[in-house]
């Protein structure tokens, strides 16, 4: 018989085994071996094999196939309907813990929304582009023995070179810009010409466009720049020159080149790293086509051929260095590749994928200050964390609860409850609060949402779709399990005796569990008040840091061509000479805006360079700026110091001077091989200023002045007396108007600017505050809901305890112990973190504060201080009541 | 009683299992058919339609012994309940009822 059996078709045997019911297996199987065994007598096997498998197929119906869950037998619609209403009445009997606990997790869950939307936005940068997976930035990695840094720009004359030499690339483009402050004068319909002042401009090459496909609503994308002195204009900006006319063709002429307006291009988008307001082609320059391999001038970015992969392209650029790059670093720097490269200087070009810029480590976008990728990561968790915290507070109050709902758990299984029908009962009422709370949750995030892209400055916006909805019906699911499955398990586990007779109480096990969650949730409420401390300490010392400069009431006048001085010097006269004006200055550079170069320098008679930054400043610059003296004299309107310099401190100790003035250094200048010499004799040396962002330690710096460059200027710097108002700017825009008809008056101050700098700072310092003020709300909302519940259980034994002879402040020790306990050990385990959270945040900065013990102090006292006030107050109404009247009814 | 209404598959296999008395299993009634009614059964028609009797209360089962044929399974044996009985029986008048009203002549028509 077994040989027999084993002859049966193996699989079709293990199908029906697999199909069908448990409960039928075996005789079924039984019949099929039976006939199987007939027939194989009568016909040959074969035939019999053939006819099992007919007839496995054919018991392949609805009455023997196994129920997919296991209590098919069971009505599941009328189960659905009564743990439905069950729970609605269960959570209408304890109105306000459903209360307490839907408006915690919906406040969490609108926060978690908000950081949901933020964080897709910044990492939908740069996607709307099409192609964008093919299309990559050259960035240019240099080596130097000082350690290594990433440009976002590189020399523009590769970029044909590249395209030219690689297959695999199907187009470049090189952008130089973006250009600030740039006088533009355009003809109107009245013919007359009138002037703006436009920032963001870009000088790019005819392949422009055929990278960023932005629409065009006028003029053609593929030649709008292929001519010299071609303008193309975003929508923007066309409003704004032209209104509603149809601007191609058009007469324009930015920074008074004639040029001719060829087309009209949409709005880069919010989440584009490029941003800009009108582009000129580049070569309307003449220095666009020059072959320049050292100065990095450009942005370059490249499409691939979609065949082509970019790592295997990256390995070729080393040719390109050798071929094109230390040549001319040779011929400049006048020292051989191989002394370069002893001295461990490197150069290397990278391509970094378009999508990748906007939250790249240093910022290789270039155009606008970029996204951070630790603030990003960090509002992940955070938004996390406040989702967890709002969970565990259903389960706290949840397991809180469990006395009151024992009895029912009881009789529910005298009544023939499974276990597993109280866990079904449990979490469908888990699944009806968070079923609420997403609800409210998203119209929470819909109000907030305007007010949240105010206060962190991006477009946020929500749609309700077909995704959304199917989305945030997981995120119910997630969310009612999260919550809801612990105190489902612990509540069913109550045995049916115990529970009747009213012995269970919130057993050691629960108790601690219990415990553990507040301490996890004022873990990460403390760690998120310290981090939150530091940060704001950081950015009130970053505004409040002393410069070295005087940044208060100090405006800038920009938008001044610098080609036409002559014009700008009476208003100069004039400014001055207003009362409230304590001094006024033109200048090349003012630090914050732009003005700033690199030169390389050494002592007259020497043989190293030093690579120093420069500045060019105007007379009284110095005195508008407050620039701290050291030694020597600052430049002055009495006499000619075009070949005078100032140092910063920084620069005399890196030229390693010991007594500065009057000693010269020479500045080299590398053009076309040739190699010029200044000479200039140190006139004064300052003190150091911070003329970049607090992210970087202060630099050496050269100031020349502008009489070298014939008093020419693109800033006016003026400072204004205390006490001056509007009404001076108004004065001064008025000498403006006389002296300078027809010329754009444009300021910003100072502070401003250089606030604006540290944009994402402030930013993240405002969303930390606001979500850990909504974390710390959420923990409040819980053990408020926790300690009232305590205190109502305990109601009996305060009033004993009362009649016994306990003190208003014994009662109110006895019950809050507990909670200032868990607060302190919640702060013993977060500062560590904190500390930890912080002091890597604060590396990005070279100026920043240190952390000391008062940033603890204070903190661990707010915390306290929160705990007694959400406690508190339930507390002292307990321990001063009456206690007959928690007494007398039994 | 009233909305009970018997299948002419099912009745069939009613009355076989009637017939095999104590022998009623699977294989026993397809071949009991056969020989009768001369018609092919397969198992899953037989099957689906003897738990659905099971199920509506006209027959029951119980397994028997262990046997040395059919690679040692049991077999499943069903027998009629008091209750597929009645029906069984209601069927027949209701037949034998409409057999009755017809007359001779319009038969023959």
């Amino acid at each position: 018989m077994e040989k027999e059996k084993n002859k049966v078709p193996k699989w079709a045997l293990r199908f029906f085994r697999w199909y069908c019911q448990p409960d039928f297996v075996e005789d079924l199987e039984g019949d099929l071996l039976e006939r199987f065994e007939r027939r194989s007598q009568e016909n040959n096997l074969r035939s019999a094999r053939w006819s099992f498998t007919k007839d496995v197929v054919k018991l392949f119906r609805p009455g023997i196939i196994r129920p997919l869950f296991k209590s098919n037998t069971l009505n599941q619609n009328t189960m659905f309907i009564t743990n439905f209403k069950l729970g609605i009445r269960s959570l209408y009997k304890r109105k306000a813990f459903a209360f307490i606990n839907s408006f915690g997790l919906s406040i969490g869950i609108a926060s978690a929304l908000l950081i949901f939307l933020y964080v897709q936005t910044q990492f939908s940068y740069d996607k709307s582009y099409s192609d964008h997976e093919r299309i990559y930035k050259m960035v240019q990695k240099v080596n130097s023995e000082n350690g290594s840094e990433t440009y976002a720009t590189v020399p523009y004359s590769l970029v044909n070179i590249i395209i030219d030499s690689y297959p695999e690339i199907e187009t470049g483009t090189a952008v130089s810009g973006p250009y600030d402050s740039q006088v533009v004068t355009v003809r109107n319909e009245a013919n007359e010409d009138v002037q703006f002042i436009e920032n963001s401009v870009l000088l790019a090459d005819s392949n422009f466009f055929s990278i960023f496909s932005l629409d065009f609503l006028n003029g053609d994308p593929k030649t709008a720049l292929s001519n010299p002195h071609s303008v193309v204009l975003t929508e923007r900006t066309a409003k704004q020159f032209f209104g509603d006319t149809n601007p191609v063709g058009k007469f324009i002429a930015p920074s008074g080149k004639n040029s001719i307006v060829t087309g009209v291009c949409k709005n880069p988008p919010a989440n584009s790293h490029l941003q800009f307001n009108y582009i000129v082609s580049s070569s309307s320059v003449g220095w666009f086509s020059q072959d320049q391999f050292n100065l990095r001038s450009a942005n370059c970015y490249f499409k691939l051929k979609p065949s082509a992969d970019a790592g295997s392209l990256e390995l070729k650029f080393p040719k390109l260095v050798e071929n094109y790059v230390l040549k001319e670093i040779e011929r400049a720097r006048n020292i051989s590749r191989e002394e370069y490269k002893k001295a461990g200087n490197s150069i290397a070009y990278l391509l970094k994928p378009l999508t990748s810029l906007h939250l790249s480590e240093e910022n290789l976008g270039g155009f606008q200050p970029g996204g951070n990728i630790v603030t990003v990561r960090i509002l992940i968790v955070v938004g996390l964390l406040i989702l967890i915290i709002a969970c565990i507070n259903f389960m706290n109050l949840a397991t809180a609860k469990s006395t009151d709902r024992a009895k029912e758990v009881g009789v529910r299984k005298v009544m023939g409850s499974f276990r597993r029908e109280l866990i079904a009962q449990f979490l469908t009422e888990s699944f009806i609060i968070s079923f609420i709370s997403v609800v409210l949750g998203v119209c929470f995030m819909w109000l907030a949402l305007p007010y949240f892209n105010e206060l962190t400055n991006v477009q946020l916006e929500f749609f309700l779709n077909f995704n959304t909805v199917v989305a945030l019906f997981c995120l119910v699911i997630v969310i009612s399990i999260l919550s809801g499955i612990y105190p489902a398990f612990f509540l069913s586990s109550f045995s049916p005796i115990k529970a009747l007779k009213g012995v269970i109480k919130p057993n050691a096990n629960g108790r601690s569990v219990m415990n553990g969650l507040v301490l996890f949730q004022f873990w990460i409420a403390t760690i998120l008040i310290v981090s939150t401390v530091i940060i704001n300490k950081q950015v009130h010392y970053m505004n409040e840091k002393n410069l070295g400069f005087e940044k208060e009431q100090v405006m800038v006048l920009e938008g001044i061509s610098h080609m036409e001085t002559h014009l700008y010097h009476p208003f100069l006269n004039e400014v001055k000479n207003l009362p409230q004006i304590q001094e006024a200055a033109g200048s090349l550079s003012v630090q914050g805006f732009q003005g700033s170069w690199r030169d390389n320098y050494r002592i007259n008679g020497t043989q190293e360079d030093f690579n120093i930054n420069r500045m060019m400043i105007g007379d009284n610059y110095s005195e508008v700026m407050n620039f701290e003296l050291k030694q020597g004299q600052l430049f002055s309107e009495s006499m000619n110091d075009s070949t005078n310099v100032i140092l910063n401190e920084s620069a005399v100790a890196a030229f390693g001077l010991t007594d500065p003035i009057g000693q010269q250094i020479v500045q080299r200048d590398a053009d076309n091989g040739s190699i010029h010499e200044k000479v200039f004799t140190i006139k004064g040396v300052i003190k150091d200023f911070n003329y970049n962002s607090l992210h970087e330690a202060i630099a050496p710096l050269v100031i020349q002045s502008n009489e070298i460059n014939y008093g020419r200027m693109r800033y006016i710097a003026i400072k204004l007396k205390e006490g001056s108002n509007l009404k001076t700017i108004e004065q001064i825009e008025s000498k403006w108007k006389e002296t300078l008809p027809n010329r754009p008056f444009n300021f910003r101050f100072l502070d401003d600017t250089l606030d604006a700098k540290y944009k994402s700072e402030k930013q993240a310092a405002t969303l930390l505050k606001i979500f850990s003020a909504l974390t710390i709300l959420i923990a409040c909302l819980g053990i408020f809901a926790l300690s009232f519940y305590t205190i109502s259980i305990r109601t009996k034994e305060i009033g004993v305890r009362k009649v016994l002879g306990a003190k208003a402040t014994n009662i109110i020790l006895l019950l809050s112990k507990d909670f200032v306990k868990l607060s302190f050990l919640s702060f013993i385990f977060a500062a560590p973190v904190a500390w930890y959270i912080g002091t890597s945040w604060l590396n990005n900065f070279a100026y920043r504060i240190e952390i000391d013990f008062t940033i603890f102090i204070f903190s661990a006292l707010f915390i306290v201080m929160i705990i007694s006030l959400t406690v508190g107050l339930q507390t002292i109404q307990a321990a001063l009541g009456n206690p007959i009247n928690s007494l007398k009814n039994e | 009683m009233k909305n009970v209404h018997l299948g002419e598959f099912e009745e069939i296999v009613l009355l076989t299992v009637v017939i095999l008395k104590d022998e009623a299993y699977g294989i026993a009634i397809i071949d009991e058919m056969e020989k009768r009614l001369k018609r092919t059964v397969s198992i899953g028609a037989l099957q689906t339609v003897l738990r659905r009797l099971e199920k509506k209360g006209f027959l029951v089962s119980e397994l028997g012994e262990a046997t040395k044929v059919r690679g040692g399974k049991r077999k499943r044996f069903f027998s009629i309940t008091a209750y597929g009985k009645n029906v069984l029986t209601e069927t027949k008048e209701q037949r034998m009822g409409l057999w009755n009203a017809i007359t001779e002549f319009s038969f023959s028509s």
